[in-house]
């Protein structure tokens, strides 16, 4: 076997669920419960790591079942699935944390497990002695902490407070600097288990920078996400895991339709406003109810593919009393999760208000293409009526752009270096000297 | 290589070895921690046995009258309570780790054998305070020491081993039935009238003494007594009685410590 390789075969595990005592009900009853108690209760606690044959279906749950694959060294492999699809299990088997109850895994190369970040962290010590400690758990050697210190300490950015007890750092600072230790490991094989989405914006880009910088090097990592956007952008091969099997293995882009698929098909595809949010300014004049952007690949939710013609559905309604609206306005601002618009489509702005609309409908806004990179946005919805604003939801929810590659040139535009990202209505030229006539724009001639 | 049916050497030096910073920095942690914010900090180490001598004197010595083997009552349970005081100590700790760090054992993979082991080197350091506190102690009182002296090192390694099984044994108890933390302070302080630290060995009826040597502390106590005071001839039946069975304590402690650890993750 090369060194970064594991191969899988027929690995399962299963786990004992608790079981409800019965309580008694009688005053006898609770006596003799009170006498036959600590031996019910021996007999649950050794049930705890044996398992007979005779065990029945509901107080254990096979949590991995026979599960077999082959990842070859340098892969970058995505795991996704439900909450209680596996994942977790199968990572902690990996690292060798718990033991499997049937099958085999060969794993070749030094495996370091980012299961969570501040593993170890001792609040007593200071950030170097915890740095050391923390390493160490890891599986470095002193000498390589000693080496790495530095830029370890740096990559978290709290130099000035290496020295002062964990216990008086904020929780910021502690996980990044947990993560900081983590970041620098250099395992062959790299197990990551939904740690990126620690720190603010900035010290996320580091994360995923890092992330990057791991893949470039060849080694081979198992990543664990239910952030789908990171997943397609940073894994080649995605596992989808459903109750414990393996329900998919292919390119990222399949597994991610397969598994958004499988859950649009059983969760709400809209996202409802709530009373808090829908953005009643109090003129009841008019509420906003729900919203839902359309893929057509994707069908109806809160996902779309990058540079694809999508379309945003709002729904909204007015008072009983109201018989209709007129000079209905409507704006969708997408924002960055810092809260810094990025774009915005407004009927206002063009010059397009409904100048009738019913009491209540909903509206449909359509983009031959979604310039934003893939990622994770906010919607703001806002709204008029003859004029004055109506309802305002200023944190409408989520909204997640995925790879997508609609020219077919197999060029991905990137998170973190190309901003928003223009498809059409430019072109390109080349002359030998400046060429400054641009042809005149309808508007103002 | 991970198979659920393969059966686990009893001693992966090897992987110790690789993991051998994790272990020094462990200890190191359990050390520096021990004592953290505490007024008294390393004091303590002196403290508890200092004032625990003093009662038995009062207690036993004075009013109950026990036999002390012909020296002064204090120094006699003093010598008793520096290595008691350190086996109740270690075993505590033991058995306590794997509870408290069961935040790593859940996340990161390293060798378990390190969690239970850390207390039981960590602690030696208050063990030397308070034996240097003991030779103090003989300094004032004029006793020398006699050429026993030598066998220490031994009889400190006999009592770790004692305390490294006892501990192997019910860390991974600890981990599943809580009863055992509960139990602990308890059971110590049973363990302790089976020992002799308050009462000599002498006062056991002589047919019984090889059977009372089972519990390894026995010959550990009465060999500190001998070497330092020279109460009575250095006891080799108690020692070579309580050395196996430490050894079988500490061989059937791996064992089972061994087959117990790849579910702690799920238990603890």
């Amino acid at each position: 076997m090369r060194k970064g390789s594991i191969r899988i075969r027929g690995l399962s595990k299963r786990y004992r669920i608790g079981v409800f005592d019965d309580r008694p009900e009688t005053l006898l009853g609770a006596a003799s419960d009170l006498v036959m108690r600590p031996l019910r209760n021996l007999k649950r606690l050794r049930s705890l790591t044996r398992f007979g044959d005779g065990d029945s279906g509901d107080s254990t749950i096979w949590a991995l079942k026979d599960i077999s694959l082959d990842i070859h060294p340098g892969e970058v492999v995505g795991v996704i699935g439900h909450n209680g699809a596996g994942k977790t299990t199968l990572l902690k088997i990996l690292s060798q944390i718990t033991h499997p109850t049937r099958g085999r895994v060969e794993l070749d190369g030094r495996v370091s497990s980012l299961l969570e970040v501040g593993t170890g962290f001792h609040p007593e010590l200071t950030g170097r002695e915890n740095v050391y400690l923390n390493g160490v758990i890891l599986g470095m050697r002193k000498r390589e902490v000693d080496r790495k210190f530095d830029a370890i300490v740096d990559f978290s950015g709290i130099r000035k407070f290496i020295d002062t007890p964990v216990k008086r750092y904020s929780s910021g600072m502690r996980v990044r600097l947990a993560f900081s230790v983590s970041a620098h490991l250099e395992p062959e094989i790299l197990l990551i288990d939904e740690v990126l989405s620690v720190g603010d914006a900035q010290f996320q880009r580091k994360c995923l920078g890092k992330m990057d910088e791991a893949r470039h090097s060849g080694r081979t990592i198992l990543f664990v996400s239910h952030q789908m956007a990171m997943v397609t952008a940073l894994c080649d091969r995605v596992i989808l895991l459903d109750r414990g099997q393996v329900q998919m293995d292919g390119t990222s882009e399949e597994a991610v339709f397969r598994y958004l698929g499988a859950s649009s098909s059983t969760g709400t595809t809209w996202v409802t406003l709530g009373a808090e949010d829908h953005g009643d300014d109090g003129s009841g004049r008019l509420s906003l109810r729900r919203w839902a952007v359309e893929d057509a690949q994707l069908g109806l939710g809160t996902e779309v593919r990058c540079g694809h013609r999508c379309a945003f559905h709002v729904e909204y309604e007015a008072p009983e009393s109201s018989e209709g609206l007129e000079q209905l306005s409507i704006a969708m601002t997408i924002k960055d999760l810092l809260g810094t618009p990025l774009l915005t489509a407004s009927t206002h702005l063009v010059g397009a208000d409904f100048q009738t609309a019913p009491r209540r409908g909903i509206v449909k806004l359509e983009l031959e293409q979604l310039p934003l990179i893939p990622g994770t946005y906010r919607v703001h919805l806002w709204t008029s009526v003859q004029g004055v604003a109506a309802a305002i939801a200023r944190d409408a929810g989520q909204l997640e752009v995925l790879p997508g590659d609609p020219l077919g040139t197999g060029r991905l535009p990137r998170a973190a270096a190309h901003g928003v990202f223009l498809l059409s209505n430019y072109s390109w030229s080349i002359s030998e000297s400046l060429d400054t006539e641009l042809p005149q724009s309808a508007g103002s001639s | 290589m991970i198979d659920a049916g393969s059966r686990l050497k009893l001693l992966d030096t090897r992987e110790l070895w690789r993991f051998r910073d994790l272990f020094y920095h462990l200890v190191w942690k359990d050390v520096k921690t021990r004592y953290a914010q505490s007024v008294l900090g390393i004091g303590w180490a002196v403290f508890q046995p200092v004032f625990t001598m003093l009662v038995f004197t009062v207690v036993f010595g004075n009013l109950a009258k026990i036999d002390s083997d012909g020296v002064p009552y204090s120094i006699f349970s003093y010598s008793a309570l520096v290595p008691w005081t350190y086996f109740s100590a270690a075993l505590t700790g033991a058995t306590a780790s794997l509870i408290a760090s069961s935040a790593m054992v859940s996340k990161v993979y390293f060798p378990r054998l390190v969690i239970p082991l850390a207390p039981v080197l960590a602690r030696l350091i208050d063990f030397a305070v308070a034996l240097a506190i003991l030779f103090g102690l003989m300094a004032w009182y004029g006793i020398a020491p006699t050429v026993w002296a030598a066998a220490l090192p031994f009889l400190v390694l006999l009592m770790m081993t004692c305390a490294a099984g006892l501990g192997l044994w019910l860390t991974p108890l600890a981990a599943q039935y809580r009863d055992v933390k509960y139990a602990m302070s308890f059971v110590i302080q049973m363990l302790m009238y089976a020992a002799p630290v308050v009462y000599p060995t002498s006062a056991v009826p002589e047919s019984y003494r090889l059977f009372y040597a089972v519990n390894p502390m026995v010959g550990v106590i009465e060999g500190f007594r001998s070497a330092l005071l020279g109460t009575i001839p250095m006891p080799l039946d108690l020692i070579a009685v309580g050395s196996v069975s430490a050894l079988v304590i500490l061989l059937t402690g791996l064992v089972y410590f061994r087959r117990t650890e790849l579910y702690f993750a799920d238990v603890v």
